[in-house]
């Protein structure tokens, strides 16, 4: 626990002026809500009316007011409370697997009032913050040692571990994407990072050998490749995902007049294949704009990652930026059929309240930093 | 500032990375997009065909003798069936239908994979078992289908005709028809079968991905077929099929006959229309609806119950053939040389023997006949001498053997429509023969086994040929339909009619095509001829020694009746029975033709089967079939 301890805390310099919001990324991200709670709709309205996108909605209010209330706290706290983070993401992650299966998977969390919580989705901003905690150190501009990689990883072990036993592998990649880029902007030479690849890579062979994937896992993983090839299989949704987005052409077949998203004639088109219905009713146009979107939010947090005022700063939005990344990049290139069918949630857009919650939540700490780029940072050490 | 050029690295690599996603984007909804929006058409739409109810077929008067009913029936939809468990489904099927399984998978083979087809019309007690046991009939549903139906069963069905299965000759035929729906096979039902068929209907509906409707709906509905309305009269038809059983059942009981078959043809000789049309023995269409076996299927086939006589049946015309070298000696002029005039008046005595000299080979030949004593043209007609009629051959023979004028007999013969089809809007009619030297010499080219040894030793053809075409003896055959428009022609002013069974179409639009007969042939009688001739038609009827009189003496308004009777000779076979008549005599409208294949004399058997129609005709109370004997 030690080496969560390791850095100067800021409390120092609690109740200074904070600076004003980032205009262009909350309205990218509120964008990016309205036109997911129109998909959702259009999406869902044919079998459930609009009880999914009132849900949306909800999940939307509560998500914004997270990302305020998260802007407004000094992102330097959780530094302090990471263990108690570390501990609380364990826990939920741990006790999935005292629930029931759904769907084969010890993914969901039942909570009271029909809410079914998805500790993942959290789970991905956690290890972000405790990534950035780890690695940030002290502001001495020291190379990143061995052994403050070897400590992220050992900490990562235990709740990537549980991710995959969920098994959730989707969330499994997320988190080694992530970490890598956290570990690139961190500092991390082209030694240690070819070390580290040649580790995974170790890795990725044991599980070949040993054929630790489930067969489901695999088939989906690869029926990207060749999404015809099993047209019922892992590869149907795929092929639907294509005719669907393809059939919006240039300008979309206009709102409400999708004819396949109508009749969900793409399976979980409300969830993860909700881009299929912005590409159907809003063709290139809207396609193109909702990926503009996102590459203004990304771009605005690498421009927070190098105003942060201090290195868990950066580290947090450079990680915020990867998980966004990786989410829009794999989800919406498994609905182009570029990318495996892994379940990532497109974020802000799929309906699903534990996504939602965790993406304004991660978005709203990398705003806090942000908001607090102006405060003296520890670096001076003066 | 490692910070920065490590952001600036990543920005660089997430930029790659969306750009290859909105170019990927490009790719699937730009360029790719056309070929998508097809497929997704066909994935948005699926299609139910709906039969067409099959036309109506009345009589002139509007009643119906063929419609279509809607019964419950068992439609496959092979799409919906998972291709693992069909053979199942075919067994189950074929085990309600108590059909063979072998059939069954048949007609899935011919509907070709994912379609829609009418395996069968069911009775609603092996619909309701299907409906309640779904699970054993995956893609087989129930609906309404049409199904023909013949409300008179037997009743004219040859000029009716039958539907059945679209053969693999029919699709050829028509690539428009639908390989798993019916179509006309015979009779009307099968010349109409285009006015009949209709169009289909489809029903397009969207479905979700599992193949429920969803949303829109869009039905084209099925066109039912135009109604075919008929000359034929049902009326006069009863009267002609039931005297047509009735001439069978006496002949068979008078000496040297064994009936068994046989045709009547009632033309109108003004317009050519069809005014009924029987064949004996008949078969019922709606065998062909609910299915025949085999065994069935063969014994009526046998008997040629399948077989329209009146068209099909070829049978020599015997002396039914006199009024037409009737025709021709009184528009060539030729008469018997030994008549004491080369008029029509002049006459010569019957003795019964009739010697002829140099006839081919120089020898002598002598033929003989009952005697009529002293005939001329009009009273050898009437009391069907042929003597009288062989001189007028021998005549001919005499004057035109071996010029182009040698067969002007048979020229007469085939301007009226003997030798080829008459074109009656019915399929198979045949074409029956007017043999002549030509015709010899043309088998004697292509089937040379139709020509005897004697004839390719001397002679191909003689003057006894001649002799015996004069008689309609030989090789001469006629269809009775080719003997009404022949006869029809001889009393209507000299049109040879091209007969209709068909008077009009009305659509299920309400338009209506008025269909005519068209003319074949329009010949201009001679003043002299047209002058004659009625009146002579009249002496087989009327007078004692007409050889019609007995068949016809109970009749009222025999007067007004012409006719002539035919008993042809065939080989092995007893006397074919033939009655010709056409009344009223003065300006005659109907023309009949009768006969009884192996029915006797023609007189005795044929002519009281055309009494029996020509009473119901003038409206006078139809005697039994053996009045007058």
């Amino acid at each position: 626990m030690a080496l969560f301890m390791e850095s100067k805390t800021t409390s120092e310099q609690e109740g200074a002026k904070s600076t004003p919001i980032d205009i262009l990324l909350l309205l990218s991200m509120i964008l990016l809500i309205s036109f997911g709670i129109l998909m959702v709709y259009s999406a869902s309205r044919d079998l459930d009316g609009s009880r999914l996108m009132e849900r949306q909605v909800v999940f939307a209010g509560i998500g914004l007011g997270l990302f305020l209330l998260l802007s407004w706290m000094d992102y330097r706290e959780f530094r302090l409370f990471s263990p108690v983070v570390y501990a609380i993401t364990i826990f939920m992650l741990a006790i999935v697997f005292a629930q029931e299966k759904v769907a084969g998977t010890n993914r969901w969390l039942s909570l009271p009032g029909g809410f079914n919580l998805q500790p993942s989705e959290f789970a991905k901003l956690s290890v972000i913050l405790l990534l950035a905690a780890v690695l940030a150190g002290t502001f001495d501009d020291e190379d990143l040692t061995w052994r403050r990689i070897g400590a992220a990883l050992l900490m990562l072990a235990l709740p990537g571990a549980l991710i995959v036993l969920q098994p959730d592998l989707g969330t499994a990649l997320a988190f080694g994407f992530v970490t890598i880029v956290v570990l690139f902007a961190a500092g991390a030479t082209i030694w240690q990072l070819s070390g580290l690849f040649s580790l995974a890579g170790l890795g990725v062979w044991i599980i070949f050998k040993y054929q630790l994937l489930l067969d489901y896992q695999l088939a989906r993983l690869t029926s990207f490749l060749d999404p015809a090839a099993d047209k019922l299989g892992s590869g149907y949704n795929v092929l639907n995902s294509l005719t669907t987005i393809g059939s919006g052409q240039l300008f979309g077949r206009g709102l409400f007049n999708g004819a396949l998203t109508e009749r969900s004639f793409v399976p979980e088109q409300e969830t993860d294949f909700i881009f299929t219905a912005v590409g159907e009713q809003l063709g290139f146009i809207g396609g193109a704009l909702v990926l503009f979107a996102y590459a203004l939010i990304i771009l605005r947090l690498l421009r927070i990652a190098t105003a942060a005022s201090d290195r868990f700063g950066s580290l947090i939005a450079v990680g915020v930026a990867g998980l966004f990344v990786f989410h829009v990049i794999v989800n919406v290139g498994m609905t182009l059929a570029v990318m495996p069918v892994t379940g990532l949630p497109l974020p802000f857009m799929s309906a699903g309240g534990s996504s939602m919650l965790a993406m304004c939540m991660a978005l709203g700490v990398a705003h806090s930093v942000w908001r607090h780029r102006d405060l003296k940072p520890a670096r001076s050490k003066s | 500032m490692r910070l920065e050029i490590r952001v600036a690295a990543l920005a660089t690599v997430f930029a790659l990375m969306f750009g290859a996603l909105v170019t990927r984007l490009w790719v699937v909804q730009i360029a790719e997009g056309p070929e998508h929006v097809q497929k997704s058409q066909s994935l948005e739409w699926s299609e139910s065909e709906s039969t067409a109810a099959r036309g109506d077929i009345v009589d002139a008067n509007g009643e119906v003798l063929a419609t279509s009913v809607q019964v419950p029936g068992v439609v496959v939809t092979r799409s919906q069936i998972p291709s693992d468990i069909e053979p199942s489904v075919i067994q189950e099927l074929a085990g309600v239908l108590a059909r063979d399984p072998a059939e069954i998978a048949e007609l899935f083979a011919l509907a070709g994979s994912g379609s829609t087809f009418t395996v069968d019309g069911v009775t609603p007690e092996v619909a309701y078992f299907i409906m309640t046991n779904k699970s054993r009939f995956p893609g087989v549903s129930i609906r309404n289908v049409p199904q023909r139906v013949y409300p008179q069963g037997a009743f004219m069905a040859h000029v009716v005709g039958h539907i059945g299965r679209v053969s693999q000759e029919d699709l050829a035929a028509n690539s428009e028809l639908d390989p798993n729906g019916t179509v006309g096979k015979l009779g009307v039902e099968g010349s109409y079968d285009k006015y009949l068929q209709g169009a289909p209907g489809a029903e397009f509906y969207q479905v979700r991905p599992d193949g429920t409707p969803y949303g829109e709906r869009r039905t084209v509905p099925a066109k039912q077929g135009g109604t075919v309305q008929m000359t034929l009269d049902a009326g006069l038809q009863m009267t002609v099929e039931n005297s047509l059983a009735a001439g069978i059942e006496r002949a068979k009981t008078l000496k040297d006959t064994d009936p068994q078959r046989g045709a009547v043809v009632v033309l109108d000789a003004k317009t050519g229309e069809i005014k009924a049309m029987a064949s004996f023995p008949t078969f019922d269409p709606a065998q062909f609806v609910i299915g025949l076996t085999q065994t069935e299927y063969e014994t009526l086939r046998d008997s040629q119950a399948f077989n329209n006589l009146a068209i099909q049946g070829l049978y020599p015309p015997g002396s039914t053939m006199k009024a037409f070298v009737y025709a021709t000696a009184v528009e060539e002029g030729i008469y018997p040389d030994s008549a004491n005039k080369q008029t029509p008046d002049g006459s010569l005595e019957c003795t019964g023997v009739l010697t002829a000299n140099g006839l081919d080979d120089g020898s002598q030949k002598r033929f003989t006949d009952p005697g009529h004593g002293i005939v001329d043209l009009h009273t050898a007609l009437g009391e069907s001498c042929n003597i009288y009629f062989w001189e007028v051959a021998l005549a001919i023979w005499g004057k035109y053997q071996g010029t182009d004028k040698e067969n002007i007999l048979q020229r007469y013969a085939r301007s009226v429509g003997l030798g080829s089809v008459t074109g009656i809007d019915l399929w198979g009619e045949r074409a029956g023969r007017v043999p002549d030297r030509q015709l010899f010499e043309q088998w004697l080219v292509e089937s040379p086994g139709l020509i005897s040894e004697t004839r390719k030793k001397g002679s191909l053809w003689v003057g006894g040929d001649l002799m015996n075409v004069a008689i309609g003896q030989g090789e001469t055959l006629a269809t009775p339909l080719q003997m009404a428009v022949g006869y029809a022609a001889l009393v209507n002013g000299g049109t040879v009619w091209e007969p209709t069974v068909v008077d009009r179409i009305i659509g299920s639009d309400g338009t209506i095509t008025d269909l005519q007969s068209g003319i074949r042939n329009q010949i201009e009688w001679s003043e002299e001829f047209e002058n004659l001739i009625r009146e002579d038609l009249t002496r087989a009827i009327a007078p004692e020694s007409g050889t019609a009189y007995t068949a016809f003496r109970s009749m009222e308004n025999r007067f007004l009746v012409g006719g002539k009777t035919g008993t042809a000779q065939r080989a092995g076979h007893p006397n074919t029975a033939w009655f010709v008549g056409m009344a009223p005599i003065a300006d005659p409208e109907w023309v009949i033709a009768v006969v009884l294949e192996d029915g006797g004399g023609g007189g005795t058997s044929a002519a009281p089967v055309g009494r029996q129609i020509f009473q119901y005709l003038f409206g006078e109370t139809v005697d039994p079939i053996g009045a007058g004997f």
